[in-house]
């Protein structure tokens, strides 16, 4: 009698993982509006799932394994439907695979890595939570003639072939100043406006590149550009959870009543500090930062915050796969610019008036040294252009202008 | 004659009122070295705090009975996730509101069902539940159960204000305070939940049936944990319930830290209550004072460790000896 | 007819455990994830589950020991992260390998001593203790590294980990081995083993006879830190960056390993092999599902939903061991 139920429940346990081995063969066929070419999806989840998805014929001659550095977030949501985009019209089998924002670690991203190498697919694209932890597996990926392409946060630079930047780091700061410098017009050199940064964590290299050049450029400019601004060196880390977020900036908040200006690093930390403000019922803080346009909407509407700089996480996405078809097909990028079907269109509108057009350089992505290939310059969002946005929150959204 | 008085000023001297007392003298000291004082720091202290302290109580009840619940976070990321998405939907707080209490109040009470009617201990239980919720987020629900740009029908409660200071959250938090110390004081369920967590067999020869006692108290938290959850979630207008993982650790520390202890059967809920206020003047002290939050771990573990002692040691010594102790000398 | 079904009902009695069903389960994985995606049956990809769950294994191990006595450590995770950080800044600061190498050990050992100095010298449970030392050390190592992360550890130090025989046997093989086996012994075979067990159904009946349960408890606790140090040294090896966040979910994972494994938390029952069984498992669905291109949450979903009928089928079964027990009297 127990031989019986022990035996039972042994199939149970096993049988319980019928449920999952069902999710992978579900069919998503995107019922969004028509325009969006990624019926050709198969398996597992949908867009910003926490599972993973595939994109791409079935039969593709490349296998391309992409690891963000999360999901189900609403930039790596625009950029994983610029993946999606592109591996239709390159013909290329994508999968795409991570975990949310509470879960990941650069522990599992590296085995998901090692997965790729296992299974023999041609090219290894990242995002990287860590440029150092798993440098030694892509190196081990290299070796073994898999293509390893990081874009959006990158890795030691020998161990990958190319890395896709979606901007100048230094331009990303001097945007962010040159936006919160003209919003605090008002301030003079004797009146100076205070300024804090917030940023994510202590160890996110991408934000803290950005924090150096931000105060590389103020301090080559403080007597001129920015000399009615007060930038305080202090720091404050919001970390990646809202909660978080919000403690941190509301003791910011309430420590520093001087502050009228705040520069915010990464999306989560801009709806914190504009929820903090008007919480704590405080006057006018200009809140400038780095977040995805739609996730500020309500912000923006309500003139809480005056725009957000970004670039196109969808192209950024789309450009990573045909730099990443180029490599394979032996074409690598070389010289200066590398030419897309990207270059001379539509990037965006201009945020002064919402219909000049902001293109692409016709000549092509610049390519720096070290490998690095450059989508663009950063974008400043406001409600004028916010509509040019793509990828996020639907699959259709600002694709009316996409290559064109 | 005089030793009778002296007698009952150190029973004054309880763990809950020393506790009282440093909570005090922390904001005190805040207020004098930090914004604290003002009209915006206490406010965002009392919206802060008030989901915590909810928390934390249902929380103790669970651990009353002798039992815990790990996965008190990711159940309220269900319960976010429930009032989110209704709220996006369009209705009201009317309507989110008891929906996600209920959510919470079925899932802790399946904790507790599965605990006590197969026997197996409530720490795994809870433990695998967690990472079933976890996992639950992530494979079926859209975007891993990520709701944002909650509009205004959502976030108004977050807001409003009474007097224009007090956070409508605090209200609730302090009404359900008042509400479970008299409960735990003055009700025959509350005598069973200590009884069960203290001597279980004694409670079965009492008459009491210790299965049905643990899994209403689960129920029970369930529902706290709803009102938790609306608390929490309704002063952001976005929903991620993975963050939520974790979020009990607080819970049982403030607990702990209150006096409640974790074998079941003895402690207070003014004392969760005030250990609540304790662990988060603790957590955000480091930042109001201008560093970095590197140092608030490493002093809420010590602070931890110090209150506990205090629990597990002086109550012994006060118990069985009260005139030495009031002959003085006695520090810990 | 009764002779013959005693012997029959024996015969069941210990082949049929726990561990042999569980057993059957990690094989029935295997099997199953193979059959997804036949990758996954590759020499050098099975073995890859080897490496990833070497630190954990040896974190559980000593775990078992504490499970068994009753009681358990939270903070392990971040023992681990406080050596990595040690090693770490000591590599970075001194140059000297063998140097780091020691101070990790030793934090490790240190941290473990001052849980087990608490556990056995105060009446704080140790579900309490382990609690505040989680953030201690955690806060110690942030104080330490604050933003800093250490890398460019040298290679010969990383073949600890990545090193594989032949290019296909994974080296931790032998030392995980070793320590298993050890662990074993001392577990199933000495006194200290049985004493362990005894003070988990009944820690006074094991003072009265004449026990230094203190000196016990303090040992384990102290052995469990210097193993995690250990353990972060394997981590290091592989992932060859230490920061502060780093070993957040090996906390949990570990007691997840042992508990699935068929150690009782309520302490006095426990399996070493079971110990064993329960990390492979944990090892073979994190691969499993990430060589099907599922991410790790589904990894969750199932490990949750595996403990919790594990450990119901684990009650049934020690259910009617007993009433068996008192059926044969």
């Amino acid at each position: 009698m127990k031989k019986f139920l022990s035996l039972i429940l042994a199939m149970a346990m096993v049988t319980s993982l019928a449920a999952c081995s069902s999710t992978p063969t579900v069919t998503t066929t995107k019922a969004t509006a028509a325009g969006e070419a990624t019926t050709a999806a198969t398996t597992a989840g949908k867009t910003g799932s926490g599972t993973g998805t595939e994109y791409g014929p079935k039969d593709a001659k490349y296998k391309v394994g992409v690891v963000p550095k999360f999901v189900a977030e609403d930039y790596f949501i625009a950029a994983e439907r610029g993946f999606a985009k592109a591996a239709d019209e390159l013909g290329i089998r994508v999968t795409w695979v991570g975990d949310t924002m509470a879960q990941c670690s650069a522990q599992n991203q590296k085995n998901y890595i090692q997965s790729f190498i296992d299974q023999g697919y041609d090219a290894i694209l990242v995002s990287a939570l860590d440029p150092s932890s798993y440098a030694d597996t892509l190196k081990e990926a290299r070796d073994a003639g898999i293509k390893v392409i990081t874009w959006d946060a990158d890795v030691e630079t020998d161990a990958r072939d190319f890395f896709v930047n979606q901007a100048e780091g230094d331009m990303i700061a001097i945007k962010l100043l040159q936006g919160l410098a003209g919003d605090l017009s008002s301030y003079t050199k004797d009146k100076q406006a205070t300024v804090a940064l917030v940023s994510t964590t202590t160890d996110s290299p991408n934000q803290n590149a950005w924090l150096a050049a931000i105060q590389k450029e103020y301090d080559s400019k403080k007597d001129t550009d920015y000399a009615h601004i007060k930038l305080l060196t202090d720091v404050t880390y919001a970390g990646n959870d809202q909660g978080q977020a919000d403690t941190a900036i509301k003791a910011l908040l309430s420590k520093d009543k001087e502050i009228v200006g705040i520069i915010a690093l990464s999306s989560n930390t801009v709806p914190a500090v504009a929820s903090s403000r008007e919480q704590l019922n405080l006057g006018e803080i200009k809140i400038v930062g780095v977040s995805v346009p739609e996730s500020s909407r309500k912000d923006l509407e309500a003139g809480k915050m005056s725009a957000v700089v970004l670039w196109q996480p969808f192209d950024l996405g789309y450009l990573t796969l045909y730099v990443t078809s180029a490599v394979l097909n032996g074409k690598a990028p070389s010289g200066t610019a590398f030419v897309s079907p990207l270059s001379g269109t539509n990037m965006t509108t201009s945020f002064m008036d919402g219909t000049t057009p902001v293109l692409y350089p016709a000549e092509g992505h610049k390519i720096m040294e070290n490998n690095v290939v450059i989508l663009g310059e950063p974008i400043v969002w406001n409600l004028k252009n916010i509509d040019r946005f793509r990828g996020y929150p639907n699959a259709d959204s600002g694709m009316s202008e996409f290559l064109k | 004659m005089e030793n009778k008085k002296k007698f009952e000023v150190a029973k004054l001297a309880t763990r809950e009122v020393v506790l009282a007392i440093i909570v005090i003298i922390f904001i005190i000291f805040l207020s004098i070295f930090t914004n604290f004082n003002t009209s915006s720091g206490l406010f965002s202290f009392m919206l802060d705090v008030a989901p915590m302290i909810v928390g934390a109580i249902a929380m103790s009840l669970v651990i009353l009975t002798g039992n815990i619940d790990i996965s008190a976070g990711t159940i309220i990321g269900f319960v976010g996730y429930t009032a989110g998405s209704l709220a996006e939907m369009g209705y009201s707080i009317i309507v989110f509101a008891p929906a996600a209490i209920l959510v919470g109040t079925l899932l802790a009470g399946l904790n507790g069902i599965i605990s006590v009617k197969f026997k197996v201990p409530s720490i795994v239980v809870t433990l695998a539940m967690a990472k079933v919720h976890l996992g639950f987020y992530a494979t079926f629900l859209p975007n891993a159960g990520w709701v944002e740009n909650l509009t205004d029908n959502f976030t108004w409660f977050g807001f409003a204000r009474i007097f224009n200071i007090i956070p409508y959250n605090f209200v609730v938090a302090v009404v359900v305070s008042i509400f479970f110390v008299l409960f735990m004081k003055y009700t025959k369920f509350s005598k069973k939940i200590y009884a069960v967590g203290g001597k279980r067999q004694a409670a079965i020869y009492a008459g009491i049936n210790p299965d049905m006692t643990v899994i209403k108290t689960y129920f029970l938290e369930g529902f706290l944990l709803g009102i938790a959850g609306i608390l929490l979630f309704t002063k952001s207008n976005e929903i991620m319930p993975s963050a939520s993982y974790g979020r009990e650790m607080v819970f049982i520390t403030a607990a702990v830290v209150g006096g409640i202890s974790i074998i079941g059967g003895r402690g207070k809920i003014i004392g969760a209550v005030i250990g609540t206020v304790l662990v988060y003047l603790m957590q955000v002290a480091m930042i109001y004072l201008g560093y970095q939050d590197y140092y608030q771990y490493a002093l809420q573990g010590i602070i931890i460790l110090i209150a506990v002692y205090i629990t597990v040691t002086k109550f012994n010594k006060f118990k069985k000896k009260p005139a030495k102790f009031l002959k003085g000398g006695q520090t810990t | 007819m009764s002779k013959q079904s005693n012997r029959n009902s024996d015969f069941i009695k210990k082949v049929i455990n726990y561990q042999s069903v569980l057993l059957l389960v990690l094989v029935g994985l295997i099997v199953f994830f193979g059959i997804m995606n036949t990758v996954f049956l590759k020499p050098k990809v099975i073995f890859n589950v080897i490496e990833i769950i070497g630190e954990t294994l040896i974190m559980a191990l000593p775990m078992t020991f504490i499970i068994t006595t009753g009681g358990i450590d939270l903070s392990v995770g971040y023992i681990l992260t406080l050596s990595a950080i040690v090693f770490g800044a000591t590599l970075t600061s001194t140059g000297n390998l063998a140097l780091a190498i020691a101070a990790c050990i030793l934090t490790g050992t240190a941290a473990g001593a001052f849980n087990g100095l608490i556990i056995s010298r105060t009446r704080i449970p140790p579900l309490v203790c382990t609690l505040a030392t989680m953030s201690l050390y955690r806060g110690i190592a942030l104080i330490i590294a604050g933003d800093k992360t250490y890398t460019g550890f040298p290679d010969a130090f990383k073949l600890i980990s990545t090193y594989r025989i032949g290019k296909i046997v994974p080296i931790q093989i032998t030392y995980l081995a070793v320590f298993f086996i050890v662990f074993f012994i001392l577990y199933n075979r000495s006194s200290l083993g049985r004493n362990l067990k005894a003070i988990g159904f009944n820690e006074n009946a094991v003072i009265y006879a004449g026990v230094d349960t203190k000196k016990i408890k303090f040992w384990i606790y102290t052995a469990c830190g210097t193993m995690c140090a250990m353990a972060s040294l394997v981590y290091l090896g592989r992932l060859s960056a230490a920061k502060p966040s780093m070993g957040t979910d090996l906390n949990l994972e570990v007691i997840t390993a042992v508990v699935l494994g068929g150690t009782s938390t309520m302490g006095g029952v426990g399996s070493m092999t079971g110990t064993l069984i329960g990390v492979l498992i944990i090892g073979v669905l994190r691969k499993g599902f990430t060589i099907m291109n599922l991410s790790g949450n589904i990894y969750n979903f199932v490990l949750g939903a595996i403990l919790i009928v594990g450990l119901i089928a684990f009650a049934l079964i020690e259910e009617r061991k007993k009433t068996a027990k008192k059926g044969q009297k």
